[in-house]
């Protein structure tokens, strides 16, 4: 019956012991040529002759532990080998050896365990304290061998320790000897580096073992491992991810070196995906790499850590000379220390001159983790984190950070702390401008609808974001804008017509410069949108006063729609501000050329005929078109009005246009001073536009220019009837509320008393409005008319 | 044949050598001798084959003495020896008919064990006498014993160390005397070594007591006789291997130990290649596995390990010969190295106060596995592997 699926399964990243044996063997498939090297070996070990040692030699990670477990399993499960021989497998990180009677002692324990023995024979010779404990221990381990019928496969992790703690050569030669000689006992070791103890001519040891490399699995091993792994454990995704995310696996390939534990590390990664707690992500990364590494480097001499700290640091290859420079320590103990931290397998020299040799952290993951934990700066911190997420995601890379970004930005302070320095880190490791802008247009996309965008500043270096996505202004000052209107807009960076949208909302909020750069990206996606070429011009020319670029602007929007009335007739008004008034003349009858119902053409030509000719019948009759034509728009009228308001004889007709046109501007401040010329004593004209008015300022509270001008138009309809009239007319409004205290000094007018009941400060508005009702008003200022469109 | 790397190989994993063994036991007929050569060169190899297939008329015992540290236990060991291999072999000998029981009875008499102890000003050692009793033994009953004494000069460092360098004076005094006494009886010693014997008597200042043996070196393979291995290993370890590789890595090692070809074919088959690899993949292989990879912590510590070997002089005097031999275009004769030596010491008569240093460094480094004397023709002197060829070019570049 097969086994069942162990989904639940640890990976057991440092302790493969912890594995069920089928579970270990299913995902132990990259290095299985050498499983079969290896049980061959075993297998033709025969008992009348010398054996065949072996040792296996890796860097950390590289699955020597599982090699080992794995012999020990596939022996325990072939029915004639396990009948000739019991795998003994010595605790990784025995401490036990000291000289050669410990190891015996130990190989005793390990025996009596495999072999299910209680009866803890090293106990009793410890207890005996036998002076010959060596040659009775081993003796009595042989015994319980031959006892058993089988022979012992000694399986040793870090061999290299276990002979270095010997340190007797005597003794060795004593082992090597029985190892020679004896065909009951097999040696497979492990080591993670080539030791002194095989490679000194003079050791004992040397070249005793069929040493086999384990060396890094190659991607399609790689690739193997982890189908392996996700078959072990019923995880259908990897198969897809591999088949669809090359881009993924050789990044991870290039990463993790190969390294089988690493492997391990990001399968992990890759099944369970990110959290979107970066704290979180980052501290598993590191945590799973930690355990072992912390205490190697805690392990060593102050002076080493010193140096390695300088080469880790450092991260690319650092010559004796710059590792003197940061420690202050002379170049000849730093050589030294550096062949220590060599041997110890911590360093290695990197590929390059021989006789300028240059160093770095052996294993390039332990660097990486290293810069994560002790880089300079804390934000270095994610440098290397998002060099993990571009590896693991690199088809949604950008999507993924800028996910990160606003979902850790929506965790408060630290977190849009966090989200800055992540967003700084992808932006400064990112490989290609093009790049930097995808992480931009993710992260505002990303965050474009929610309520994260109002705190974008605080998690987003806006300076940098401009520096890499010049528009990124524009679209960070949609921050302020209300969450709904964003909701509609939607994000759509490469749609001209949406940067269109955005700039016409800038010009709401009066964001000139905004809107500029917005209409020009505009056009920057659209080169042939006559609408932004001209609405880009109009707010140069009478937004930002730059008028030569906006008359060219112009000019190119009627090139690419000559049929289109509005830029001619912007131009139009743009020439005539610059005082070119034939020029402008034509241009506006080329308007009204190309479209005849255009209100507005009429009326400004109307406009540039009354102001600048003595042609007033003409005005008047494009005057007239134009406010046939745009009946609700208050300029012509109030220009028809000053235009009829110099023949006395027409003062009339002049009134009743005004009289029509303020309540359809109220806030115009020229409209207020022409009305108050030409309709200021008639209060018929007063009675007719007040109302208006005073809804509109009930409206428009912010407006104090018109709440103002409304008042004094209360006060002087006041004065022209009676404050009774004027307090009747205030009462027919629907809302009063904004002319309470104007109420307050009609009713104290006809009844002092009044006063009284008033807080003293209403009061004393109230005494100043009864005060300017009693005085005759001033004559208004000469009305002036503005320029261009404003 | 099975591919063993580190083991003493026999039975079909020992490829014959029926020269060699022929000329050893041409010379243990003719007296005692010390069997030389570097490391992992095949000498235990050697050994354990003559055990398997004794000269005729010997009865041969093969003692590993790096496992002891004391004179005694060398001698307990070899009485030890001596019975197990009386007592087990079938009495196919006519000695052993005719005189096995009594030697047996005597061998039994003999007392190993004591103390040290002082007689008169002088040293006696307590293992004395015994030794004297089992040489008159041997000698007496003319007993036709071929002790093979393996690891002999690592022996004379532990007794150095464990116990006294009088110790190991005294006993190589009575070994000489012993070998002399014996040079007209049957029994025959053979000693060797994975340490240069003549380098760790010199060291204790012990030469004289080992200049009557008949040396004989271990050779590496002729070409025909590696060519044949290599084949051999291939077809019996499933390795995918044409002639022209092999004969390609004949040519990229330089020296034909079996060591190395065995190496070179696990590294074929650590590759797990199913085709022959080209004779680029070889190259490759060689420079990347075997000059450059991690066997290059072998050649480090090669490289490394000079200084300890060798007293400052001996050592400049080393690093040159091997600076100049690793860019020579073929062998150096022993003239080109005494005009090296005489460039390294201009002056003739200080050159001639340091007359044994060039035999010395020479002989050090044959033994150590630096160098190799070819046996035939000028007798010219090269680099023992192309592998520590190579990386001694790479090094001193």
């Amino acid at each position: 019956m097969p086994p069942p699926q162990q989904t639940f399964q640890p990976l057991a990243l440092y302790n493969p012991a912890l594995l069920p044996p089928h579970l270990l063997l299913a995902e132990f498939t990259a290095r299985r040529p050498l499983l079969n090297s290896l049980v061959d070996i075993i297998r033709h070990n025969a008992p009348a002759k010398p054996l065949q040692h072996a040792l296996l030699v890796g860097s950390r990670g590289m699955g020597k532990t599982t090699t080992l477990w794995a012999v020990a399993y596939t022996v325990k499960a072939d029915p004639k080998l396990s009948k000739q021989w019991l795998p003994v497998v010595f605790d990784e990180e025995s401490r036990r050896v000291g000289d050669l009677a410990d190891f015996w002692l130990e190989a005793l324990r390990q025996w009596e365990h495999a072999a299910n023995d209680p009866s803890d024979r090293a106990q009793q010779l410890l207890d005996k304290a036998d002076a010959n404990i060596e040659d009775a221990a081993r003796n009595d381990f042989l015994e319980k061998v031959d006892r058993s019928g089988r022979r012992a496969l000694l399986l040793i992790d870090n061999l290299n320790d276990l002979l270095s703690s010997i340190h007797d050569p005597e003794p060795l030669h004593r082992l090597r000897a029985f190892l020679m000689d004896d065909p009951r006992v097999m040696v497979l070791g492990t080591a993670t580096r080539y030791f002194d103890q095989i490679t000194d001519l003079d050791q004992p040891f040397y070249d005793f073992f069929r040493v086999f490399d384990l060396r890094p699995l190659t991607l399609e091993e790689m690739k193997t491992s982890l189908l392996a792994l996700a078959e072990a454990r019923g995880d259908k995704s990897i198969p897809k991810t591999l088949e669809e995310r090359a881009g993924t696996i050789q990044g991870l390939y290039i990463l993790t070196g190969g390294n089988p534990r690493l492997i391990k590390t990001f399968y992990r990664l890759l099944t369970e995906g990110l959290r979107g707690d970066i704290r979180t992500d980052l501290e598993r990364l590191l945590d799973e790499f930690t355990p072992y590494f912390k205490a190697v480097v805690d392990a060593l001499p102050v002076q080493q850590q010193r140096i390695f700290d300088a080469v880790a640091l450092a991260w690319d290859p650092v010559e004796v000379a710059a590792v003197s420079r940061v420690t202050r320590l002379p170049g000849n103990q730093i050589s030294a220390q550096l062949r220590a931290l060599g041997k110890a397998g911590l360093i290695s020299e990197a590929a390059g001159h021989p006789k300028r040799k240059s160093y770095l952290l052996a294993d390039r993951f332990s660097n990486i983790h290293y810069l994560m934990r002790h880089g300079r700066a804390a934000r270095n911190r994610f440098d290397w984190f998002v060099a993990l997420v571009r590896l693991m995601f690199p088809d949604t890379q950008a999507a993924t950070l800028a996910r990160l970004a606003r979902q850790s930005a929506e965790c408060g302070a630290e977190g849009r702390r966090d989200a800055k320095d992540l967003l700084h880190s992808a932006l400064a490791r990112a490989e290609s401008a093009e790049s930097r802008r995808q992480l931009l247009h993710a992260t505002f996309r990303e965050s474009w609808d929610t309520e994260t965008l109002a705190s974008l500043s605080n998690w987003l270096d806006l300076k940098e974001a401009k520096e890499h996505m010049p528009e990124a202004e524009i679209v960070a000052f949609f921050s302020q804008m209300p969450r709904e209107l964003r909701k509609k807009l939607g994000y759509k960076p490469d749609d001209a017509q949406w940067w269109y949208s955005l700039a016409l909302e800038l010009e709401k909020k009066e964001a000139w410069s905004l809107a500029e750069a917005a209409y020009r990206k505009a056009i920057e996606l659209d080169p042939k949108s006559a609408l932004a070429f001209g609405f880009l011009a109009y707010v140069l020319a009478f937004q930002l006063s730059r008028t030569t670029e906006a008359e060219e602007l112009f000019r190119t929007a009627i090139e690419i729609a000559p049929r289109d009335s509005y830029p001619r007739a912007m131009l139009g008004l743009l020439l005539e501000d610059l005082g070119r008034y034939t020029e402008a003349e034509a241009t506006l009858r080329g308007a009204i050329e190309v479209e005849a119902d255009s209100g507005f053409t009429w009326y400004r030509l109307g406009a540039l005929l009354a102001d600048h000719t003595e042609r007033a019948p003409e005005a008047e009759q494009a005057l007239r078109r134009g406010i046939q034509l745009a009946p609700a728009d208050a300029f012509p009228r109030l220009v028809l009005a000053e235009l009829l308001g110099k023949d006395p004889a027409r003062i009339p007709e002049a009134r009743s246009q005004v009289v029509k046109a303020l309540p359809m501007d109220p806030e115009s401040e020229w409209g207020q001073i022409l009305f108050s010329e030409l309709c200021g004593n008639v209060s018929a004209d007063w009675q007719t536009v007040l109302p208006s008015l005073a809804v509109w300022c009930a409206a428009n509270p912010k407006n104090t220019e018109t709440f103002d001008f409304t008042v004094a138009g209360f006060l002087q309809y006041a004065r022209l009837t009676k404050p009774a009239d004027a307090m009747a007319l205030l009462q027919t409004l629907p809302d009063t509320s904004p002319f309470e205290t104007l109420m307050d000094a009609f009713r104290a007018h006809a009844n002092r008393e009044h006063l009284n009941r008033l807080a003293p400060e209403r009061q004393a508005v109230v005494i100043e409005l009864l005060n300017r009702l009693s005085t005759a008003t001033s004559k208004p200022s000469t009305p002036k008319r503005p320029t261009g469109l404003s | 044949m099975k591919l063993r790397i580190g083991p003493p190989v026999t039975g079909d994993d020992f490829y014959p050598r029926p020269h060699l063994i022929q000329t050893l036991t041409r010379a243990l007929n003719g007296g005692h001798v010390a069997f030389l050569g570097p490391r992992r060169t095949g000498k235990t190899s050697c050994l354990k084959s003559i055990v398997a297939d004794p000269p005729a008329g010997y009865v041969p015992l093969l003692l590993n003495l790096e496992k002891h540290h004391s004179i005694t236990d060398w001698l307990k060991e070899m009485a030890a020896a001596t019975r197990t291999a009386l007592e087990k072999a079938a009495p196919k000998l006519q000695w052993l008919k005719d005189a096995g029981a009594d030697f047996l009875t005597r061998l039994e008499k003999i007392d190993f064990h004591g103390v040290k102890i002082e007689l008169s000003g002088s040293k006696q050692f307590t293992w004395r006498p015994a030794a004297d009793e089992f040489l008159n033994l041997l000698k007496e009953s003319n007993a036709p014993l071929l002790f093979l004494l393996d690891e002999f000069p690592a022996f004379l460092n532990l007794v150095v160390k464990k116990t006294s360098r009088d110790e190991v004076e005294e006993a190589l005094n009575w070994f000489r005397s012993a070998r002399h006494e014996l040079s007209e009886s049957s029994a025959r010693f053979l000693v060797t070594g994975s340490i240069g014997l003549k380098s760790v008597v010199r060291r204790l200042g012990f030469s004289p007591t080992i200049n009557d043996f008949d040396v004989r070196e271990i050779p590496p393979l002729k070409d025909a006789e590696a060519l044949d291995l290599l084949q051999r290993l291939a077809a019996d370890n499933d390795v995918p291997l044409d002639e022209p590789g092999c004969r390609h890595i004949l040519h990229l090692l330089g020296a034909n130990w079996p060591i190395l070809l065995q190496l070179f074919v696990s590294e074929i088959q650590d590759e797990a290649v199913t085709k022959p690899p080209t004779l680029s993949a070889l190259d490759h292989l060689y420079r990347e596995r075997l000059v450059c990879g991690s066997r290059n912590k072998y050649c480090d510590n090669m490289f490394d390990r000079l200084k300890d070997i060798f007293s400052e002089s001996e050592c400049r005097l080393a690093r040159e010969i091997l600076r100049a031999l690793c860019r020579a275009q073929g062998p150096s004769s022993r003239g080109d190295l005494e005009d090296l030596h005489a460039r390294l010491i201009p002056q003739d008569a200080h050159r001639a106060l340091l007359a044994d240093e060039l035999d010395y460094v020479l002989d050090a480094l044959k033994h150590d596995g630096y160098l190799l004397q070819a046996v035939g023709g000028e007798q010219g002197t090269g680099f023992a592997s192309h592998i520590l060829r190579d990386y001694w070019r790479r090094k001193t570049s």
